[in-house]
């Protein structure tokens, strides 16, 4: 269908403009007829022209320019609520708990094997405890702990008379120390006469890096 | 092109029809002005209902709109009109009736010939408001008649009685009342009927049956009182005519007006046919067309009418779309900008804090980072952490131990490349072979079943038999091994 569209201005303002019964008014008459359609048509107009070319730019271009503020308001809102200060502080006594216990130089290592003789005469037994191997071995890059082995051999003293029970209550006092010391290896031989020699290995956690317990 | 509804419809409403609502109160609303316009005679009445309330004629001829306009004042103080709604019954020189033969393929083909026929008048004469009368035939052609009125004069006309608050709703063409003559006329009849009345100069003439549509009709310049002959000659060749048109002959002709062509068509025509003479009465004309419905398809300015109800429809629609658009977006601005100002207020908040802020959030990632290490230095701590296996398994088994086995060997071992727990165990055993074999069986069960999920290795054990002490019991040596902790 062909569309004239001259036909349709001139039927559009015709229908704007008028006046029901006077097909000749005056243009200022016409005019008056068209402000209830014209005078909300023209606002809206000029309404939407001002939100899409100047109000909508103008507060994109202000959220662009508030954006960075936001986004670090939002991530340190995002990092109080992922932990809280108390949390934080817990675990840092946790992990200070758990250095306290662990060796941080060859000399504790040392202590804590003369540490383990004197134990084992309390209980009865002649313990001779020494590390092997070197401390770096035992350590990969970038751990914060580190192991070191020792050997030890034990005998009964003379004079204990009961060195089975001894023996247990000594492994079970070695497994209880705070210092992570742990039994790797024990062997218990008799011979025919009865007499008894023990071989044990031993692994001791050291640290050999303080930075996670130190900031 | 101001153009009718819908065609005429076969059936002419009969019914007289509720006048158009006015305005002004419940009283005019019921008052319908009846104007006339026949040639340069005007008549009007004013109808309440289906009653005359006042009638009115001009003292003299008025043959243009402007001579209408002159006397419409004397008009209306003469009727005290109280009303709005008016209906005129039009015979003039600018209002055109015209014969169409349509093709009678369907209605609506007929329609848009029609169209056709009227727009091409419109190219040639302008504008008009028009409506079609279908004429009966007895050809398979469908025929009408256009009536074309320029809708100059229309809106000239409209223009005048507008002046004067009156709403100029009906225009019927002569052709109505003519066809409610022969309805009055020959009620109980199926025979057809021709009507010839005098309009000031003219003569219109009409033939049709009642109930039915016209078989034509047409409007000659022959005066009554000057042209007599001519009158009996047009009257007798319409009546040849609608023989043709009809298919039979019409044998009762009705006269409204006096004087010598009375008796010339009495003379031309009379032979076996009944012929009667009235005056012409316009008012009763007024009064038959006042009955019919103002969307009556023979209405020329129905059709306009319904056109400027949808136009007032449609402005209104338009005006209110366009306030409601308006409101719409106001609203939206006004939530916008309370959102936008919001936002301004909070981040001016933010921004008066940025220093604390970005201290905060400087500690909290060394914090987090502190913490990362602290928590992979607390499990790091954790997994390198062994089990006391040794002591415990050395525990269990010394329980476990029946009467007469004694260990000589016991070893437990932790495989690191392996991440397992090995075990040895070497010793004597005092008994016979069987029951060596089941004192083992049965600690090797145990030992399976036991919290430290002995697994032994194949064979599980062997036995080999000692020298025994003298006179005492057999004495055998034994070993096993295996894993610890295996499921």
């Amino acid at each position: 269908m062909k569309i004239d569209p001259f036909h349709l201005i001139r039927s559009g303002w015709a229908l704007l403009t008028e006046v029901p019964g006077w097909p000749s008014a005056p243009a200022w008459t016409r005019l008056r007829r068209a402000i209830p359609i014209a005078l909300p048509a023209a606002a809206l107009l000029v309404l939407a022209a001002w939100k899409v070319a100047y109000s909508d730019p103008g507060d994109r271009l202000g959220q662009a320019g508030r954006q960075p503020l936001l986004a670090l308001e939002r991530e340190v809102a995002a990092l109080r609520l992922a932990c809280t200060d108390r949390a934080a502080q817990d675990l840092k006594a946790r992990a200070s708990e758990t250095a306290r216990t662990l060796s941080s130089s060859p000399q504790g290592i040392d202590a804590a094997l003369a540490s383990l003789e004197r134990e084992a005469v309390a209980q009865g037994w002649d313990a001779k405890f020494q590390p092997v191997n070197s401390r770096a071995d035992a350590s990969a890059k970038g751990a914060y702990v580190g192991c070191q082995s020792a050997r030890g051999k034990l005998r009964p003293a003379a004079g204990n008379m009961r060195p089975w029970d001894t023996l247990l209550l000594l492994l079970d006092r070695v497994s209880a120390r705070k210092q992570p010391i742990d039994l790797t290896h024990l062997a218990i031989r008799a011979d025919e006469e009865g007499r008894t020699s023990v071989e044990v290995g031993l692994r001791i956690s050291y640290l050999i890096n303080n930075e996670a317990i130190a900031q | 092109m101001i153009s009718p509804p819908e065609l005429e419809n076969p059936a002419v409403p009969q019914a007289p029809a509720a006048p158009r609502a006015a305005g002004r109160s419940r009283g005019r609303r019921r008052s319908l002005l009846g104007i006339a316009w026949l040639g340069p005679s005007l008549d009007a009445a004013v109808f309440a209902g289906s009653s005359i309330q006042a009638r009115w004629t001009a003292p003299a001829p008025v043959g243009s709109i402007e001579e209408f306009a002159a006397v419409l004042p004397e008009m209306l103080a003469a009727l005290e009109f109280p009303g709005t709604e008016t209906l005129l019954l039009l015979e003039h020189d600018q209002f055109i009736h015209r014969a169409e033969a349509a093709p009678s393929a369907s209605e609506s083909v007929a329609r848009t010939y029609l169209r056709a026929r009227v727009a091409r008048h419109e190219r040639e004469c302008g504008e008009p408001v028009w409506c079609a009368q279908r004429m009966a035939s007895a050809r398979q052609d469908a025929s009408f008649m256009l009536h074309l009125l320029p809708a100059a004069f229309f809106e000239h006309l409209n223009q005048v009685l507008a002046a004067r608050g009156l709403d100029l709703a009906r225009i019927h063409p002569l052709a109505v009342p003519l066809q409610l003559e022969i309805d009055e006329l020959a009620a109980a009849s199926e025979q057809p009927v021709l009507v010839a009345a005098e309009i000031s100069g003219m003569t219109a003439i009409l033939v049709g049956r009642s109930g039915n549509r016209p078989a034509f009709s047409r409007t000659i310049r022959a005066s009554w009182a000057d042209e007599p002959v001519r009158v009996g000659v047009e009257v007798n060749r319409s009546l040849l005519y609608a023989k043709q048109q009809l298919g039979t002959s019409v044998d009762r002709i009705r006269l409204l007006g006096r004087g010598p062509a009375v008796d010339a068509v009495r003379a031309r025509c009379g032979g076996g046919r009944e012929i009667q003479a009235e005056d012409p009465r316009p008012v009763a004309w007024l009064q038959a067309v006042a009955r019919l419905a103002p969307g009556d398809p023979m209405n020329l300015v129905a059709g306009h009418l319904q056109g400027k109800r949808r136009k007032r429809l449609l402005r209104s629609g338009m005006a209110a779309a366009c306030w409601l658009g308006l409101a719409s977006l106001a609203v939206t601005i006004w939530s916008d900008q309370t959102v936008r100002r919001g936002e301004r207020e909070r981040f001016a908040a933010i921004s008066a804090r940025e220093t604390v802020l970005r201290g905060d959030y400087g500690r909290l990632l060394l914090r987090d980072a502190a913490m990362r290490g602290e928590r992979e230095f607390i499990q790091e701590a954790a997994d390198r952490r062994l089990p006391p296996v040794p002591g415990r398994t050395l525990a269990y088994i010394a329980g476990l131990l029946p009467k007469g086995l004694r260990l000589s060997e016991f070893q437990v071992d932790w495989d690191s490349s392996a991440s397992r727990w090995t075990f040895q165990a070497a010793g004597t055993i005092e008994g016979d072979e069987e029951s060596s074999h089941a004192a083992l069986e049965n600690l090797q069960q145990q030992l399976e079943r036991s919290p430290i999920q002995a697994r032994f290795t194949e064979p599980p054990r062997t036995l080999t038999a000692l020298p025994s002490p003298s006179n005492g019991p057999e004495l055998f040596g034994f070993s096993m091994g295996g894993t610890l902790f295996e499921n």
